[in-house]
């Protein structure tokens, strides 16, 4: 079973270095998980041995390991088809939250199913046709769900569709859209994405749109590199929103916002992609924005510790807490971010560490279960980077040119 | 319809002792106490194609587990505020408190749900049939 995995992936040119179980933010907590050893195994033609392995279900399919091996072992590849083969036997992640994702994507398969504008609010602009499309992904679920710990999904799509209004751009979003099928397709998942790559490509194309802006790293990076591999060319551009700001950034009048920030780089942006220093470019561009970069940044960045929401044991939580030490260790104020994945783990973990009286990194301004606002005792807290550049946005200049329908 | 055993689907038993009789599409799974219902299980019952589903609990201060009510409140608005984000009507699902073990509480709590999903599909197809126009 695992024999077509390993070729696929090149893993015979493994030279048992253990170069990717040293990198390996799983490893350093946890002394049973070894991607070299996985990969032995393999090699061994161990299948079972890794297939019926719960720390197959342990990757955080953060790349790191694929970055750094002499012999380019796609190991995160590798893990990925190991879970679709594993799901045969009947292994499975387990699907945290109470398993309250795996339910929204079997909502979200529904014929029937139709995904609400409600998140976008006032004050923003959209039109029923463009030659760009938003894609928000489900970030109106995770404002939902991740309510209590402070996350707020809607402003960061709302921030993203306000941003590129400035730039004269009025996307359009369609209640046609689905979940990109990205925590499917890493928990083997993988071989039923066909139809969900479709039904997205045909909901975006009906806006007559040529070109799909994302704010998540993991959206984006379905469209970009999985979904050509599933239905071919799809005949749409994928652009994250934070290379679109930074070359046009200098268009934008920002306010001043006198802070010191940190920015922590997103495995699907700087590791899978290369998408590094637009970021940077960004919050370089506000005025009193002070950016120090933790110890480990850019395709060296430690993940947020979670994946696919099977990863949250204590594990995880000590790769989150290592991290958010890192980032205090800047004295920066604002802990920033461009995935909702890592600001949800990130904050989730904060949160914990508050609520459990842990190791004291964190105080909670407000009551839990209101929306509460998490920060570090100095006042760290972590910031979604389009939230934060959203608010540097003067009041709209009157004689600025009206937009025509999007460019 | 997701009763818990205890209020809700003795009042049931007694309401069939009664001789009240309710529709064959109408599936009952009992569960210990309401508060142990889920987002996900409520979510999936929708995934499945089901129009409606009403939670039944016992009444604040009778719950045996102690706060499974206002644990199931909770839950039951989470899914509903899903729900609507996902082109769902949220009052599809319904969360009802009987007071008692009595058949009255039961039938009123069912028929008033049905009523209300009836409503609510009145409207869908008004508003269907408005845009097929």
């Amino acid at each position: 079973m695992l024999r077509r995995t390993v070729d696929k992936t090149k893993a015979y040119y493994c030279l048992d270095c253990g170069v990717c179980s040293a990198s390996c933010p799983v490893s350093r907590y946890d002394p049973l998980y070894s991607p070299r050893l996985t990969v032995g195994r393999a090699l061994l033609a161990k299948d079972r041995n890794v297939l019926a392995d719960r720390q197959l279900w342990s990757c955080l399919t953060c790349g790191t390991c694929n970055q750094r091996c002499p012999s380019k072992v796609d190991y995160t590849a590798f893990v990925r088809e190991a879970r679709t083969a594993a799901r045969g036997l009947g292994a499975a992640g387990v699907c945290a939250h109470a398993e309250k994702l795996a339910a929204i994507a079997e909502i979200q398969a529904m014929p029937s199913y139709r995904k609400s504008r409600s998140w976008l609010g006032r004050g923003v602009r959209i039109a029923a046709r463009s030659s760009t499309y938003y894609f928000a992904g489900c970030l109106p679920y995770f404002d939902v769900i991740f309510r209590e710990i402070g996350f707020r999904g809607n402003e960061i799509g709302q921030s993203a569709v306000r941003l590129l209004n400035r730039l004269g751009v009025v996307p359009a979003v369609s209640e046609g859209e689905v979940c990109c099928g990205h925590d499917a397709y890493w928990t083997g998942l993988g071989s039923d994405l066909r139809g969900l790559a479709r039904r997205n490509i045909d909901a975006i194309k009906r806006t007559g749109a040529r070109r799909v802006v994302f704010s998540c790293p993991e959206c984006y990076y379905m469209f970009k590199q999985v979904y050509p591999g599933l239905v071919g060319d799809i005949g749409i551009e994928p652009v994250h929103i934070l290379s679109l700001l930074a070359d046009n950034i200098k268009e934008i009048d920002l306010a001043p916002q006198a802070t010191k920030a940190t920015y922590q780089d997103a495995c699907r942006l700087a590791r899978y992609d290369d998408v590094i220093q637009e970021p940077r470019r960004i919050l370089g561009a506000i005025p009193g924005l002070e950016l120090v970069e933790m110890r480990r940044t850019g395709k060296d960045a430690i993940c947020c510790g979670s994946s696919n929401w099977v990863s949250c044991s204590r594990v995880n939580k000590r790769i989150q807490i290592e991290r958010l030490v890192e980032a205090q260790e800047t004295a920066a104020r604002v802990l920033v971010t461009a995935c909702p994945k890592c600001n949800i783990h990130l904050r989730c973990a904060l949160f914990d560490e508050i609520a459990d009286g842990g190791m004291g990194i964190g105080e909670v301004r407000t009551e839990r279960g209101a929306e509460s606002e998490c920060a570090g005792p100095k006042g760290m807290e972590v910031t979604d980077l389009l939230t934060l550049v959203a608010r540097s946005l003067a009041s709209e200049r009157s004689g600025r040119k009206p937009p025509s329908g999007g460019k | 319809m997701v009763a818990c055993e205890w209020h809700p689907l003795t009042g049931m038993e007694n309401a069939a002792k009664d001789g009240f009789v309710y529709s064959p599409s109408i599936d009952v799974l009992p569960i210990r106490c309401s508060g142990t219902a889920t987002v996900s299980s409520l979510l999936t019952l929708f995934a499945k194609g089901l129009g409606g589903v009403l939670v039944l609990g016992c009444g604040e201060g009778d719950c045996h587990y102690f706060n499974g009510g206002e644990r199931c409140r909770a839950i039951v608005e989470e899914t509903r505020e899903i729900l609507e984000l996902s082109g769902i009507d949220g009052t599809r699902l319904g969360f009802h408190q009987v007071a008692d073990t009595s058949s009255k509480e039961f039938v009123k709590a069912l028929k008033g749900f049905l009523a209300q999903l009836k409503r609510v599909e009145s409207r869908e197809e008004r508003v269907a049939s408005a845009n097929r126009r």
